[in-house]
């Protein structure tokens, strides 16, 4: 697994000075944007989800994944590595955005506590990591291309299902509203098993898509 | 034995491989055929990339589809058209091979490198055709693996560097234990690399020879209507109609030449044999 990361992470240094331009962009946006503090948190934290996807395709190009299944790497310990390479890269960004979030807002707002952001970031980061968790099986059963293309169809269905939902039932979600605010500790523990197993259950359809698929 | 397919099959929708092949310790064997004869598809069930619908597929004693990460240290492998991301230059897949053979030698690998004109710093994408098929013979050699599997590795390659990676082929099997398995189009680079080859055309195999029994004892007969009327075709492995008469396979050079000396004999070459089994007929 050492090597595939080795090789992801040297892929990314060579993208190196297009993501020190998308930080800097980032920066000024905030810089312009006096009430914006999350704005890197989701900016970042998205961008390297869609970095950890487009390795594959680096992977990809020209049949190289089977070339990589020759090495010294199994298709599970493959699998693995993009899970964690994707928890590091995405996890790392999450951090650093949150740093910069709560730098702007202290200097903004000396008063407010930097902990005010964490709901948002918290969000961005399970919205994003969980969009990447879930490409990734598609991604390896229908290529890079059309994976992509399928997660895009899968968030538009979610996005109508959720806005019919809340047409339909109004007042229901406003009570589901009112009860989450009142055990909000249980939902946030019920929310990160959801989110744990969410993940599970990617990692272990993409190794059975790996294990199944011919080069 | 290394490599064994046995009764292998691999089915798709228009093409059916059913092949048996085995390469032993210390040999180099090479697999002939015209394209889309299903060479690509027995290297790719070899090396564990498609998966055999019957039949077994086992490399260094295992199922080609159950080696593991460290079974794998011992086997090295080029195919057509693919290696590392051209966005990696050789000097970033250094640590990658490092990290994953505890045998890769990268001094060594450097110092061929150098030799071979691959720069370190430019992004493999930039690499010619040939430079690319050089860096790829280049690290399957670069951890002392026991086996290669070689798919077309001096394709794209030039007659001085083809030349170049035949020799560095040939000092890999210097220690006797190691073993090849390679394809080529060009019959002359197998010819002079290879105990023995298959020759395969439509997912079959049609023939298995040692190289040296191919050029000692195989030849061409062309001859008349008349000549071949009168032949005796008991060591005629193949015919085909030609505008002056006929041209015949025989793996008995010497039978034919004692018995009929005014026939016209050629000695068998790889294409030749190529040529007369795929597009020849029954004697």
């Amino acid at each position: 697994m050492k090597g595939l990361m080795i090789k992801d992470w040297k892929l990314l240094k060579n993208q190196g000075r297009f993501y020190a331009v998308i930080v800097i962009f980032a920066l000024i946006i905030m810089i312009a944007n006096e009430s914006g503090y999350t704005f890197a948190g989701y900016y970042l934290t998205f961008l390297a989800s869609l970095f950890t996807l487009s390795t594959f395709s680096y992977d990809e190009e020209n049949g190289g994944t089977g070339f990589l299944m020759t090495l010294p790497a199994d298709r599970k310990t493959y699998v693995k590595e993009k899970f964690l390479f994707g928890i590091l890269l995405t996890g790392g960004s999450w951090l650093v955005s949150c740093l910069l979030s709560a730098v702007f807002l202290m200097i903004r707002k000396p008063g407010e506590s930097p902990l005010s952001l964490m709901p948002p970031m918290f969000g961005f980061l399970a919205v994003f990591s969980l969009l990447l968790f879930a490409a990734i099986p598609m991604i390896l059963r229908f290529g890079p291309e059309r994976g992509r293309l399928g997660l895009v169809g899968v968030i538009g269905i979610a996005t109508l299902l959720l806005i019919a939902v809340s047409r339909t039932a109004g007042g229901a979600a406003e009570a589901l509203g009112s009860v989450l605010t009142r055990y909000t500790a249980i939902f946030a523990v019920i929310a990160v098993v959801l989110y744990l197993a969410v993940i599970l259950a990617c990692y272990r359809i993409s190794v059975r898509v790996m294990e199944k698929r011919e080069f | 034995m290394l490599v064994r397919l046995h009764e292998a099959e691999k089915r798709y929708d228009s093409f059916c491989l059913q092949c048996s092949l085995e390469v032993r310790e210390g040999y180099v064997t090479g697999l002939i055929g015209p394209n889309g004869a299903g060479k690509s598809t027995a290297f790719k069930m070899i090396l564990g990339l498609v998966y055999p619908d019957a039949g077994e597929a086992s490399v260094l004693g295992k199922p080609a589809r159950s080696l593991t990460a460290f079974d794998k240290e011992a086997v090295g492998a080029v195919l057509p058209g693919t290696g590392f991301s051209g966005y990696l230059s050789v000097r970033d897949i250094l640590p990658v091979l490092k990290s994953m053979y505890r045998d890769f030698q990268e001094e060594e690998f450097v110092k061929r490198c150098e030799q071979f004109g691959l720069p370190l710093d430019k992004k493999i994408k930039e690499f010619s055709t040939g430079m690319k098929a050089k860096l790829k013979v280049l690290t399957a050699i670069s951890h002392k693996a026991k086996l290669l599997v070689l798919d077309e590795p001096t394709a794209g390659l030039d007659v001085i560097a083809r030349d170049q990676i035949l020799d560095l082929l040939r000092e890999y099997m210097m220690p006797g234990d190691r073993s090849i398995l390679v394809s080529s189009h060009i019959s002359s680079d197998l010819e002079g690399l290879c105990d023995d080859f298959y020759l395969i055309d439509g997912g079959k195999i049609l023939l298995h020879e040692e190289t040296d029994v191919l050029l000692e004892s195989y030849g061409v007969l062309k001859m008349t209507e008349e000549q071949y009327r009168t032949l005796d075709r008991e060591w005629i492995l193949k015919v085909k109609k030609e505008p002056y008469g006929y041209s015949a396979l025989t793996g008995q050079r010497q039978y034919y030449m004692e018995n009929y000396p005014e026939i016209t004999m050629e000695k068998g070459s790889m294409d030749d044999v190529i040529m007369m089994m795929v597009q020849g007929g029954q004697a």
